[in-house]
């Protein structure tokens, strides 16, 4: 069997809280024994809300914060510690793009050398750069004079546009999307959404899309991990996680995205907060919320296994 | 007809600016009843926020009423000085933004900040205000309320604090809830308690609610009516239930269409070619025809009225009538 792009395996993170008492000993938990795997052409949709981790999940992947356990695999090779020096040629296939592209992209540069940074870095040569810069820039539909402008003159879709064909330059294997689309109006969402779609088709891209916004993560995700505070909950084909949701949580997070059906009727909104990952809840996590928790729940947490008869991966004593 | 609650007339705002005033809301005109909630939709820009603090008059010093009138419980707020407005807001027409901690004073704690509010406008102080802060907590499902009062803004979660908006705006019973993104910052299952909230406080003290957002899902499941914005005008008005069955304007249609939804995977969405124009760029004819696939001569030249289409709806496009119909031409493959 040949390994998959990028695998994660027991990735867990903890970050340091202030005023403690003791020093150093209180720790908040953002990333639990998180184990996924991703193959090239295929999208994994991370969903949850906020403070559950999927965020700190996407910088681990990227290196941009060091897993406090676990170990990630990308291209056949431990990436987990690799010094950056090592890392740098494999840098080049793993890309992101972030949320809010004003603050990712710099103000200073013209879009043309924002978007052939990359090359530049490679070592590309000048002409060479350009060709590959305009083939960039009609692939992610924006016009050829783009180039000489800066990326405030551009609208929230258009350097959403840009930070993609900057992400596309090296010819990458794997981009990383933390929010990508969540900043975006509906109309300029489903044009990203299409491109990101397109771009995944012709260069077979694997993308680990992450997103509290779960129709767009139901239309680009082919499997989806959702995650509640640090861990992982269930992790299942598309089709599956949102036809038959296995999880309670995964159930009540579907119900309760409105939708613009007027006559279907509301259900009742899961009660209470998502409680503080410093002191989280004992044994599942989700037991003060959850309508099916009983004794056994509040004593032992529950391990993320397989469902039988079913493709999807549980983390429930009970599951539905 | 009925008695209306609000009525907004030929209502026109620009903005002034270094090259002058720039329109951006253009003669809205609608009304709405006691208890009834009306959802405006549109994208960022469309002017719906600008609706929205207009109402109040709290446009700031850029913003200008350039023409048309709000009337409120029989007075036009338009030319209604400060001193009056302010008695009127926060009692008869209450208020909550988007994001609560800019709303909320950071230094005061929320129990201090909703009995402000009982002293301002009901004259209520001493014990009697601070036991109806308790009770107002506890009526929008903020648990110990009694500690709860003691808390600071930042010590409470985001749907807490937008609780506590929710008190503060609520507490003099008004007549009027103007609620601008009321749920944008806040995760999913938390917006499904706000929303229910709202729904309850407009069910159980009759008020009426005008609900700002982009979101069509939050306003099916709010609104009795729904208005559409799209660069400063009303470019559709109907019943909800008759708008997401089947909406009189290809801008309407083509938004709900582009929303990827959860319930179905969507292989291809349909897309709105190009963006909202600028304010101060806008096209001549319809506002919306150089991104509408069922644009035909007229509509780049002659700007269309809202027309009404009987059953209370109205929509600003000529083409309004044959969207009603089984296939709109140039839509087919629209959903």
């Amino acid at each position: 069997m040949t390994e998959p792009l990028l695998s994660a395996a027991h990735l867990s993170k903890d970050f340091p809280v202030a005023g403690g008492g003791h020093a150093g000993a209180r720790r908040l938990r953002a990333v639990e024994d998180v184990s996924f795997t991703l193959s090239a052409g295929e999208t994994l949709g991370v969903v949850g809300e906020s403070g559950c981790g999927k965020s700190t999940v996407a910088r681990m992947v990227l290196r941009l914060t060091a897993p406090s356990a676990g170990e990630i695999r990308f291209l056949g090779q431990d990436i987990t510690h690799l010094p950056e020096r090592a890392l740098r040629p494999l840098r080049r296939h793993l890309q992101a793009v972030f949320q809010d592209p004003i603050s990712s992209l710099n103000p200073r540069l013209r879009v043309g050398d924002i978007i052939a940074e990359p090359l530049t870095n490679l070592g590309v040569p000048g002409p060479q750069r350009r060709a590959r810069l305009a083939e960039l820039l009609d692939l992610v539909g924006l016009p050829a004079d783009a180039a000489g402008r800066y990326p405030h003159a551009f609208s929230g879709g258009q350097r959403q546009r840009i930070a993609i064909a900057r992400a596309l330059a090296a010819g990458p294997r794997l981009i990383v999307c933390d929010e990508a689309t969540s900043s975006l109006d509906v109309s300029v969402q489903a044009q990203i959404l299409n491109l990101l779609s397109d771009l995944q088709g012709r260069f077979g891209l694997a993308l680990l899309f992450i997103s509290h916004n779960l129709g767009a993560v139901r239309h680009l995700a082919h499997r989806v991990a959702v995650m509640y505070l640090g861990r992982l909950v269930e992790i299942a084909p598309e089709a599956e996680l949102f036809e038959h949701p296995h999880h309670p949580y995964t159930a009540a997070l579907l119900a309760a995205v409105p939708e613009p059906f007027p006559d279907r009727p509301v259900p009742p909104p899961l009660a209470g907060e998502v409680p503080s990952p410093i002191e989280p809840p004992s044994g599942c996590h989700f037991h003060p919320r959850c309508a099916r928790a009983e004794a056994r729940c509040r004593a032992e947490a529950p391990q993320l296994r397989p469902l039988p008869g079913s493709g999807a991966l549980v983390r429930c004593h009970f599951p539905g | 007809m009925s008695e209306k609650l609000l009525e907004i007339d030929g209502l026109c705002v620009a903005f002034r600016g270094q090259q002058g005033a720039t329109q951006v809301l253009s003669q809205a005109n609608f009304a709405v009843a006691p208890g009834e909630v009306v959802g405006i939709v549109g994208e960022s820009g469309s002017g719906k926020s600008v609706l929205a603090l207009a109402i109040m008059r709290l446009l700031g010093s850029a913003g200008v009423i350039t023409a048309g009138h709000i009337h409120f419980e029989g007075r036009d707020l338009v030319g209604l000085p400060e001193a009056v407005l302010r008695a009127i807001r926060g009692s008869r027409i209450g208020m909550v933004f988007q994001e609560p901690m800019t709303s909320l004073n950071p230094l005061f704690t929320i129990g201090y900040q909703l009995g402000e509010v009982l002293a301002t406008h009901l004259g209520l102080t001493g014990a009697a205000g601070r036991e109806r802060v308790i009770e107002l907590l506890g009526e929008v499902g903020i648990s110990a309320p009694r500690e709860r009062a003691a808390a600071f803004p930042h010590q409470l979660s985001g749907g807490l604090r937008q609780r506590v908006m929710i008190a503060m705006a609520t507490a003099c019973r008004p007549k009027l809830l103007i609620a601008d993104e009321p749920t944008t910052a806040l995760d999913v299952t938390i917006q499904a308690q706000i929303l229910e909230l709202m729904r309850r406080i407009s069910r159980d003290a009759g008020t009426a609610i005008l609900l700002i957002t982009h979101d069509m899902g939050v306003v099916a499941r709010m609104a009795d009516r729904v208005l559409v914005v799209y660069a400063g005008q009303i470019v559709e008005d109907a019943p909800a239930r008759q708008l997401f069955a089947r909406p009189a304007h290809p801008y309407t249609r083509l938004l709900l269409a582009a929303m990827p939804t959860p319930r179905h995977k969507s292989q291809r969405l349909p897309v709105i070619p190009g963006t909202l124009p600028a304010p101060s760029r806008l096209p001549p004819g319809c506002r919306f025809h150089p991104r509408c696939p069922m644009a035909i001569a007229p509509c780049r030249v002659s700007p269309p009225d809202l027309i009404e289409l009987g059953a209370g709806r109205r929509t600003r496009c000529i083409r309004g009538p044959e969207l009603l119909a089984e296939r709109p031409p140039g839509l087919e493959s629209v959903p």
